[in-house]
């Protein structure tokens, strides 16, 4: 009888504390998300007066910024005028609001499996009918892999996860076909993912590269399986290897990763092996991962 | 795909190719011969016919590069695309920090700038404001922005930039512009020690003391120099060492008029000289000599003129025709006699500002092109062996005879040698025993003689003696040249010159400054010792068809091997050949057949009509050679013959635009390429000529597109490429009277009238 007792006291004090804290001048916490949208980014504020200046719509200086803050993206067009309102709720975070448009994060959330927050989409609505989602240009190109979900059967981004929630939001439903573009490449024509699943303790595949091909980024994604008990990846089990040179050391259940590789590692020309090594796979825990390169089909 | 370790490799779609490949070779097993397969003791044999593969091979060669990939789960391929609708763009790429860099040396300019967005890059440009006619593209996108244009000529070059970003917003800069001039040649690197490269100014009066800066290597203090010329040294004063390149001095005045060397030496007894470094002027112009002296009537002529004292403006003039004149010194002008004058004999004349003037008389003879017959001789073609004759010894003597027009062979054609001038006593006769017509060119047989004393003699040679040949000109039979005979003695062996490296052995200068390392020796019996060397500088000259030395040097001290000297060449493009001898303590000097060739390319160079410029290269196996030539203006043509005779020439003779010959490298004749320009009309060019591996730049396969022309390629080269001065040219002059002094001579032909 006293155990529960001595948790709520804890707790009680522990509530008094954050609220204590929470009022305090100066407190350094996070705020929540209405404090977010007080802090409008200095670029989004640059374009505005430049826009203002040279009478041109908010909107288009708003992509502007979009151009330069985008990475990798995913975009349709409903076809018809969208109402904001129906799929600001979808949003975990707005990071800026007109009449036009909606700017934020997304949390991508699946039937099956929601992503944490790490893995948040940007999510860009216009009312004219665009609905773009995309992570930041410093994101590596492998953050796009629905890699938690993979199993083996279709190849699916996070991305069009979001897109998905977008569209069942504004009522297109299951009805948009996605576009894909690098905002950081403009010259790149292609975009390719390849997926592996082990639920054996190695498995591997084979890429070539032609050399006639110029590739612009290199990425990779590993996801440490979704299913396993804490100590699943403990004793460096859990590992994406490239030519059986360590990658990626998978330290946790559920855990992804990603990042890219360097030109001399994934070298043109030359067969390399990508292996998932994961010794606790068994047939439904398993670890995924894959390659996402980005590369233009002529020098 | 399942697999219970990392795969091996098999990519069974690569083997199936090897298959084909193999059946593309005809490959059929070893039972194709004709011959039965012996199978003795096996469980079992199959043989599979084989089918025609040719439309899986067509099939196959329509597959594109691809990313390959085996073993693999899954994977997604999406195309890129731009959401031009939903960023709604419409402003125009803003271009900035635009720059030219032009590199003259490689004729390209490289474009750069920044565009404030992503573009692609449109650079149209010309060689008239406003009118572009050729560009630059590059359909990627980028916010820097290089453009690397080659192929240009000297000029002035207009653009601009059309940069179009990912929503097809295009902006357009104004005219911008840039030049292509001419690249200052590279100072080659000095040899280590003391060397000299320049002199500046060349030249000053004798009334009036010079400040000079002399350019070069291994300067240091305790340096001393001096002006030399014959048996006169003239040491500068107040020598003053601004840095190990460079020193300063006063030149004294009162040196008598004429081309010193410069000679510094270090105070740890180094030395190096600077042939024909300095000229000095002292009144009245001196006209001595005119090369060659004579020409045809229908082509333009460049000549050489020799003497003393032309002032800075000097200009030349035959009869009352003022010739187009280069001076290179006080002592020599060149100067191009046109075509179109009428036959006869003009007077030479060279003209200071101060109208003072020196004169030839009648010293240059216009030939006519169609009717003429004329024998005549130079003096640095009457040669001995030995180059210093020894008294009571077998001398060989001989002479080069010229023909200029006439219309069938001569036969037999005599030449006296006399010893004194045309009134001394005769020594022998030797007869040619035939001359062409037309530009003719032979040598008179070896002629035994001895000279019985020690001493300075006057040798001479007259052509046809008997006037038993009718000649327009009669007064050009009579060749002079001064000999010293020297007393016996045990070094009776003339040295060797075993090796010539004019700038380390580059194949071409731009640069008229060049230094050249003598590497000599004295072989046994009774070796004295290597004590100078004399060079002479030959060009050849197509109007006369004739190797002419446009200078000579002194004896220059020859202080170790190798030994170098500082040398300019006479500022005529095309090959150019030094020819060295060596002499001896014992004054023995070596026959001519050591010489080197470079051949200088200035950045332009102008040509009449007819007239053709000869440049020489050695190509290596496994080297390519790439010649463009590019009209300033006029119409040049370029040929390019091999050492193979039995191949023609490899042509680029179009009517206007640029000229240009590749030979690859798997065509490449190993050895000497002999690179013509033609003056189709008198013109002004500039000749760019490239030899390296086969990766030169991918621009020099571009051949220039042919224009119709109805010009005849020639049939032989203008000068056999085997054809060098000869090895009996280029009579030395007396040896020094003494180690340390310099002598220099001038061929003064003696003209009896």
């Amino acid at each position: 009888m006293t155990k529960p007792i001595t948790r709520i006291t804890y707790g009680g004090l522990l509530l008094l504390c954050l609220l204590l804290l929470s009022f305090t001048p100066g407190a350094t916490r996070t705020q929540p998300s209405a404090a977010i949208r007080l802090r409008v980014p200095a670029f989004v504020s640059v374009a505005q007066a430049q826009a203002d200046a040279l009478v041109v719509p908010s909107a288009v200086a708003a992509i502007n910024a979009l151009v330069d803050e985008a990475g990798i993206a995913a975009y349709f067009n409903r076809g018809g005028s969208i109402n904001l309102s129906q799929v600001k709720g979808i949003y975990r975070t707005v990071e800026q609001e007109t009449n036009q448009h909606l700017i934020g994060s997304v949390q991508v959330k699946a039937t099956s499996y929601t992503y944490p927050e790490t893995e948040d989409v940007h999510l860009y609505v216009n009312t004219n009918g665009w609905v773009m989602a995309y992570y930041l240009n410093a994101d590596p190109v492998g953050k796009i892999f629905d890699a938690a979900q993979f199993d083996g059967g279709s190849v699916n981004t996070k991305l069009e996860i979001v897109l998905g929630r977008a569209a069942t939001a504004i009522g297109v439903g299951s009805g948009f076909t996605p576009t894909f573009y690098d905002f950081r490449y403009p010259n790149a024509t292609h975009l390719l993912i390849i997926g592996e699943k082990t639920n054996q303790p190695v498995d591997a595949f084979q890429v070539n590269l032609p050399s006639s091909f110029t590739f612009l980024e290199r990425g990779w994604s590993h996801w440490t399986n979704p299913q396993g008990g804490t100590t699943h990846c403990t004793f460096n089990r859990c590992k994406l290897k490239l030519n059986d040179v360590d990658v990626n050391t998978g330290t946790k259940p559920d855990d992804g990763k990603y990042g890219t590789l360097t030109a001399a590692q994934l070298a043109a020309g030359q067969t390399h092996t990508i292996s998932l090594h994961d010794e606790f796979t068994s047939a439904t825990i398993y670890s995924t991962g894959g390659l996402v390169l980005i590369y233009r089909e002529m020098p | 795909m399942k697999t219970p370790c990392v795969k091996p490799i098999l990519f069974w779609p690569l083997f199936l190719i090897g298959a084909l490949l193999l059946l593309a070779r005809g490959y059929t097993g070893a039972g194709a011969q004709g011959s039965s397969i012996g199978i003795t003791g096996a469980d079992f044999a199959r043989t599979v016919q084989t089918a025609d593969s040719t439309a899986l091979r067509d099939s196959l060669t329509t597959v594109l590069p691809r990313i390959v990939i085996a073993f693999a789960d899954k994977n997604r391929q999406e195309i890129l695309s731009y959401p031009v609708g939903m960023v709604g763009d419409v402003t125009a790429p803003n271009v900035t920090n635009l720059q030219v860099a032009v590199n003259a040396a490689n004729r390209s300019a490289t474009i750069t700038w920044l565009t404030d967005e992503f573009a692609q890059t449109l650079l149209s440009y010309g060689r008239q404001p406003s009118t572009y006619d050729q560009s630059f593209t590059d359909a990627r996108y980028a916010k820097q922005h290089t453009a690397l244009i080659t192929n240009l000529t000297l000029g002035n070059y207009y653009f601009i930039i059309r940069s179009t970003d990912r929503d097809g917003n295009q902006g357009t800069t104004t005219e911008s512009n840039f030049t292509v001039a001419d690249a200052p040649p590279p100072t080659p690197t000095l040899p280590p020690g003391v060397q000299l490269r320049t002199i500046q100014p060349a030249e000053g009066l004798t009334s009036q003391a010079t400040n000079v800066t002399v350019s070069g290597s291994g300067f240091a203090a305790g340096v001393s120099a001096a002006l030399q010329r014959g048996k006169g040294t003239y040491p500068l004063t107040a020598i003053s060492v601004a840095s190990p390149t460079q020193l300063q001095a006063t030149i004294p005045t009162s040196l008598p008029a004429g081309l010193y060397d410069l000679v510094v030496q270090t105070s740890a007894g180094q030395r190096a000289t600077l042939a024909n470094a300095f000229s000095v002027l002292a009144g009245t112009p001196q006209l001595l000599e005119v090369l060659p002296k004579q020409g045809m009537s229908d082509l333009s002529n460049e000549i050489s003129l020799h003497g003393f004292n032309f002032a800075v403006g000097a200009v030349a003039r035959l009869g009352e025709t003022l010739l187009p004149t280069t001076r290179i010194n006080g002592n020599q002008v060149l100067a191009v006699i046109p075509a179109g004058l009428a036959a006869g004999k003009y007077d030479v004349v060279v003209v200071n500002p101060d109208n003072q003037q020196g004169m030839l008389t009648k010293g240059y003879a216009v030939y006519d092109n169609t009717s003429n017959n004329d024998l005549f001789g130079y003096s640095f073609e009457l040669w001995s062996i030995p180059g210093a004759p020894r008294a009571g010894e077998t001398t060989q003597i001989g002479l080069y005879v010229h023909r200029q027009g006439g219309k069938s062979t001569l036969p037999s054609v005599k030449v006296r040698f006399l010893l004194g001038n045309g009134s001394g006593s005769t020594l022998s006769e030797a007869a040619l025993p035939f001359i062409d017509p037309a530009k003719g060119f032979e040598g008179t047989p070896p002629v035994d003689v001895i000279f019985p004393a020690a001493g300075e003699i006057i040798l001479t040679a007259v052509i046809d003696p008997d006037n038993a040949i009718s000649e327009d000109n009669e007064a050009n039979n009579v060749i002079t040249r001064t000999l010293t005979v020297a007393a016996p003695g045990a070094d009776r062996t003339p040295p060797v010159v075993t090796d010539i490296q004019i700038n380390g052995g580059a194949p071409q200068t731009s640069d008229t400054a060049i230094n050249v390392a003598v590497s000599a020796t004295d072989p046994a019996p009774n070796p004295s010792g290597v004590k100078s060397a004399y060079l002479v500088e030959y060009v050849f000259n197509s109007a006369v068809n004739q190797w002419m030395p446009i200078q000579q040097s002194g004896w220059l001290s020859y202080d170790e091997t190798p030994d170098y000297y500082g040398w300019n060449l006479r500022p005529i493009a095309g090959m150019h050949y030094l020819q060295v001898r060596a002499l001896d303590q014992a004054n023995n000097i070596s026959v001519g057949a050591a010489r080197a060739q470079i051949s200088y390319a200035p950045p332009s160079d102008t040509l009449g009509r007819g007239q053709t410029r000869i440049y020489r290269y050695t190509v290596a196996a496994g080297q390519q050679l790439r010649v463009r030539l590019e009209p300033i203006s006029g119409d040049p043509d370029l040929y390019v013959w091999s050492s193979n005779v039995a191949q023609s020439a490899r042509v680029s003779n179009n009517e206007q635009g640029n000229e240009q010959v590749l030979v690859p490298a798997n065509e490449i004749v190993a050895g000497t390429y002999q690179i013509e320009v033609y003056g189709y009309t008198t013109t002004e060019y500039r000749l760019i000529v490239e030899i390296g591996a086969p990766s030169l730049s991918a621009a020099a396969t571009t051949q220039q597109p042919k224009s119709p022309t109805a010009k005849t390629p020639p049939i032989a080269p203008v000068l056999a490429i085997t054809n060098t001065p000869d090895d009996r040219q280029g009579a030395p002059p007396s040896p020094p009277a003494n180690q340390t002094t310099v002598i220099r001579q001038l061929f003064l032909p003696l003209v009896r009238r």
